[in-house]
């Protein structure tokens, strides 16, 4: 599936082919010419690392005609990959000498792999999210637990000041108090927020035997907010991973960006230069 | 069933700034105020103090709530009696947005790759931080910094980025390359394969116009020797595809498409001229049966390369040939050269101060000055043309008046020029030397420089003895002197005057006073005499000079075994390799078992007795007393499946196989010094 998107998307793909093989052309001819290869292998790495960066320059001037974000996505993709090959023949995957090279090696390897990551999240999660109904918008969505908590609260007000609905109140208030008051949150609601939901249907199914059919009807709404909930704790938890991949991977750009220059002023200021 | 979470009716959904640097902290809760933080993440509440939704209005009833219908409408309390609003807005602690997260963190992660920078740069170690000596081969690690070899770098960030601006922008020449410091080649070094201009122009057909460097351009040695890539060996790995981006025939393997031998192992230039058949067949059974070689590992014996290395004529063939045959001494010989020959002139007819040579016998006439004499003398233009007009007249120096006036004047000019010459030598002032050896190379200028030293004494003598005028007249620049003749007594008794204080010869040199001449020479000591190879590399495209110091009858006989090499350009004193560029390694062969004989065989008597003959005529000729090799008995063994079969496995780049390396006084003080600076 996943290559039959790429392969929709030809240009990109047919653009990135002709790019390697240029390059490789030209690695080969400047080998045979006793040109420095790595001299060469640098300043590939380093327009490939411009071409990649414009693409979130492209974002800025959205209103320029430069093509569609999905193209951009996969040139961004495609020449990611061939950095990491070029990186592996400029700089190899042994641990460098000086202070600067390992400087610049770790922030290299931080970008190659947070980029990874995020591609990976993306590819796996996303869908994932789109799978849940309704999909949100993540900065919303500590709003919307919150109204979800009032409503539930309000809710349970009602139903506890009718005595056919206090085991409902009670439940609410011994059981799902805590689950309606947390925030969406990381690490183990990905893992289990279904287990803990079912749980609570279960207990809930059991306690409906006991109320009367106006609370049997706060007890189905409870049963909605309850899922509503889940449901926001898992998108928030999930949404917040594919977000938060972003924080590695532009900031690590940074220091790597001025760690390069460096590297480039002490390769040119040591360099022995082709004649030529 | 529940109702969608996310409200879309635009009064529903409140404006919250979600790409904003900053949001509304009541988002969290789901109620974010429609003013939102402001530019600096401030809530507005705080920050105006005006936390109330409305300014209520006064009419004839008194106040009434003005709250906008987006805010909820009028309030039920409404205003108070004196008009304040009701309603006390919460202030909240504004959110962060993820855009300005990601940027804050951004800038953070650039501040400390510019502290880390500011760290490792701005340490005062910080070239042996950056230099990782390991990295280093261990010929190349000097104690005197990088700067050793990065001459134009220094050793501060700030001189780091000058010198990097300046490579990127200018265009390199071959002085900027440390390595030619140290290592010397025969000939361009940054030229491919070393070659200069007029060998490549004969190469021009083997050479792919299209592929690889083109000849005017130059190749420097890191291009190939990569000095912190492979520390433990610098060896160039030139594969075959480098090779043959430059060379006009391409082949694919040794075995299929390698041309057939023509010029390996021959036929080459036999320099020194050794006959093997002779020392295999005829002296087999002579009277040096006891010394001569008895099979090809007598003389030759490989190296640590495995380079098969010539023999050195004191360990093999001065076992038979004693040195006193090579020196070609022994009754009235005494391999002796004039080097200045005093000119026999009346002085008492010319104004050319006091000579000392004028009333002897013999011939007197340019004619009798030695070659060398006339050689030196010739570096001035207008002795040269006094010269010839001298040799054209046919002069006699000792009958200077019948001679005209252009006679007298050249003769006076030859005088002083002499004097002059004199002078120069004695003064250090080598402006004749420096002249003729334009175009020797810094091991031969060494070795003149040697024999002009070991002469001074007995220049010094020589001048002081016999021209005690020099100093008041060429030294003052004064030429107007009245000629006198010394008298043939008092040089005579100057002469056992100094023959008392000194030895009659100084290392080879020697003062030949008679009746006849009157010179300063130099006898030849032994094999490999460095003045007489002197010689014979300055006077060797001389054919006068040359054929006089040749002269079987006087001196030491060179041509006998020496010559020009192939081209013409160059006199040999040891043979040449066979091509400049093919290395073959003997040693991994004769492991194999392999015998000499398998490979190298004689040629016939008749033939090499041709081939001798063809040398005599033609010094030039490439010759060879061993039979031309077959490419089959390589490519019995070197194939693709087999054997190397790469172009570097038999071919060098560089036309020589040792490079010169500049001398320190030992290894610690080049390892200490390193190269010096331009």
């Amino acid at each position: 599936m996943v290559l039959r998107k790429i392969l929709s998307h030809k240009w990109p793909l047919l653009f990135s082919l002709l790019l390697l093989t240029s390059l490789f052309l030209w690695l080969a001819n400047a080998h045979r010419q006793l040109q420095s290869t790595q001299h060469i292998l640098g300043w590939i790495l380093m327009g490939l690392a411009c071409i990649m960066t414009s693409y979130n320059l492209r974002k800025r001037l959205s209103i320029l005609p430069l093509g569609n974000n999905k193209t951009w996505y996969l040139f961004h993709l495609y020449m990611g990959l061939l950095s990491s090959v070029v990186f592996s023949l400029h700089a190899g995957w042994t641990w460098p000498s000086s202070p600067i090279n390992q400087a610049l090696w770790l922030g290299s390897i931080a970008i190659l792999l947070s980029g990874v990551l995020g591609f990976a999240v993306n590819k796996l999660l996303t869908p994932l999210v789109s799978s849940q109904g309704e999909r949100l918008i993540f900065d919303r969505i500590p709003g919307h637990i919150s109204l979800n908590r009032e409503r539930s609260q309000l809710l349970m007000l009602d139903a506890a000041a009718s005595k056919a609905g206090k085991p409902l109140a009670d439940y609410y208030h011994h059981k799902l108090l805590d689950v309606f008051n947390h925030s969406g949150q990381l690490g183990l609601t990905l893992f289990v927020q279904q287990k803990r939901l079912e749980r609570h249907l279960i207990e809930l199914n059991e306690i409906g035997r006991y109320l009367d059919s106006e609370n049997q009807q706060r007890l189905k709404q409870l049963n909605g907010l309850l899922k509503q909930k889940s449901m926001l704790d898992w998108q928030y938890s999930t949404l917040s991973i594919i977000r938060a991949w972003t924080l590695l991977h532009v900031p690590a750009i940074g220091f790597t960006f001025l760690v390069l220059i460096a590297h480039v002023i002490i390769q040119y200021a040591f360099e022995m230069r082709q004649p030529w | 069933m529940v109702d969608p979470i996310q409200a879309t009716g635009h009064k529903q959904s409140n404006y919250d700034r979600l790409t904003g640097e900053w949001r509304c902290d009541g988002a969290r809760l789901g109620s974010p105020c429609n003013n939102g933080p402001d530019a600096k993440g401030r809530c507005p509440y705080v920050s105006t103090g005006k936390r109330h939704p409305c300014q209520p209005e006064k009419n004839a009833s008194g106040y009434h709530c003005k709250r906008s219908s987006e805010l909820g409408g009028p309030c039920q309390q409404g205003p108070g009696d004196s008009g304040e609003c009701g309603i006390c807005l919460p202030a909240c602690r504004p959110l962060m947005g993820y855009r300005r997260q990601r940027r804050l963190w951004f800038i953070r992660m650039m501040a400390l790759a510019i502290a880390f920078l500011g760290i490792v740069l701005g340490a005062t170690q910080v070239q042996s931080w950056m230099q990782d000596d390991s990295a280093i081969s261990p010929q190349h690690r000097f104690t005197s910094g990088c700067e050793t070899c990065h001459t134009l770098t220094g050793d501060q960030f700030s001189q780091w980025v000058v010198s990097g601006a300046y490579n990127l922008l200018s265009h390199p020449s071959a002085e900027t390359y440390p390595c030619t410091q140290c290592h010397e080649f025969s000939g361009p070094p940054m030229q491919a394969h070393n070659l200069d201009a007029l060998q490549i122009a004969k190469l021009q057909q083997r050479i792919n116009p299209d592929l690889g460097p083109k000849p005017s351009q130059q190749i420097a040695c890191h291009q190939c020797h990569k000095e912190h890539k492979t520390p433990a060996n610098l060896d160039a790995d030139l594969d075959n595809q480098q090779c043959q981006s430059c060379h006009q025939k391409t082949f694919t393997s040794f075995d299929k498409s390698h041309p057939e031998f023509t010029r390996f192992p021959e036929p080459k230039q036999q320099r020194p001229l050794f006959d093997h058949s002779k020392h295999f067949s005829r002296f087999r059974q002579s009277k040096y049966q006891s010394t001569r070689p008895a099979d090809c590992a007598s003389c030759h014996m490989t190296n640590q390369t495995g380079t098969m290395v010539m023999p050195l004529f004191e360990n093999t063939c001065s076992n038979c040939h004693l040195v006193k045959d090579i020196l070609n001494v022994g009754g009235n010989k005494t391999s002796a050269v004039s080097w200045l020959t005093v000119p026999r002139i009346d002085a008492s007819q010319l104004s050319i101060g006091l000579w000392p040579n004028c009333k002897t016998s013999g011939s007197k006439s340019i004619k009798s000055l030695s070659p060398i004499t006339l050689s030196l003398l010739n570096a001035d233009p207008e002795t040269q043309a006094a010269v010839l007009l001298l040799r054209n007249k046919k002069t006699r120096f000792d009958k200077i008046k019948t001679a005209s006036d252009d006679e007298r004047e050249a003769l006076t000019l030859l005088a002083w020029s002499f004097k002059q010459l004199l002078h120069d030598l004695n003064s250090g002032k080598d402006i004749r030397w420096a002249h003729q050896n334009a175009n020797l190379s810094k091991q031969q200028k060494t070795v003149i420089a040697k024999s002009t030293a070991i002469n001074s004494d007995m220049l010094a003598l020589f001048t002081q003895q016999f021209f005690t005028d020099i100093a008041d007249t060429v030294g003052k620049n004064i030429r107007n002197t009245e000629g006198q003749c010394i008298d043939r007594s008092a040089v005579k008794r100057l002469k056992k005057q100094w023959s008392k204080t000194k030895t009659n010869t100084l290392q080879g040199w020697y003062i030949q006073f008679n009746a006849k001449t009157m010179e300063l020479g130099y006898r030849t000591q032994q094999h490999k005499d460095a003045v007489q190879q002197t010689l014979m590399n300055q006077y060797w495209h001389d054919p006068i000079t040359f054929s006089w110091l040749n002269d079987k009858k006087k001196s030491i006989n060179c041509q006998k075994c020496h010559s020009k090499n192939s081209t013409g350009n160059a006199w040999v004193w040891k043979q040449e390799p066979t091509s400049f560029s093919t290395l073959f390694s003997h040693m991994p062969h004769l492991t194999l078992g392999l015998d000499c004989n398998d490979c190298h065989q004689l040629t016939e008597a008749e033939q090499v007795k041709e081939t001798e003959a063809k040398y005599i005529q033609e010094e030039t000729i490439e010759l060879s007393d061993f039979r031309r090799m077959d490419k089959n008995q390589c490519q019995e063994c070197h194939h693709a499946e087999g054997r190397s079969d790469q172009c570097s496995s038999c071919h060098q780049y560089h036309s020589e196989t040792i490079l010169h390396t500049r001398n320190f006084e030992s290894w610690d003080a080049m390892v200490k010094e390193g190269p010096s600076k331009p």
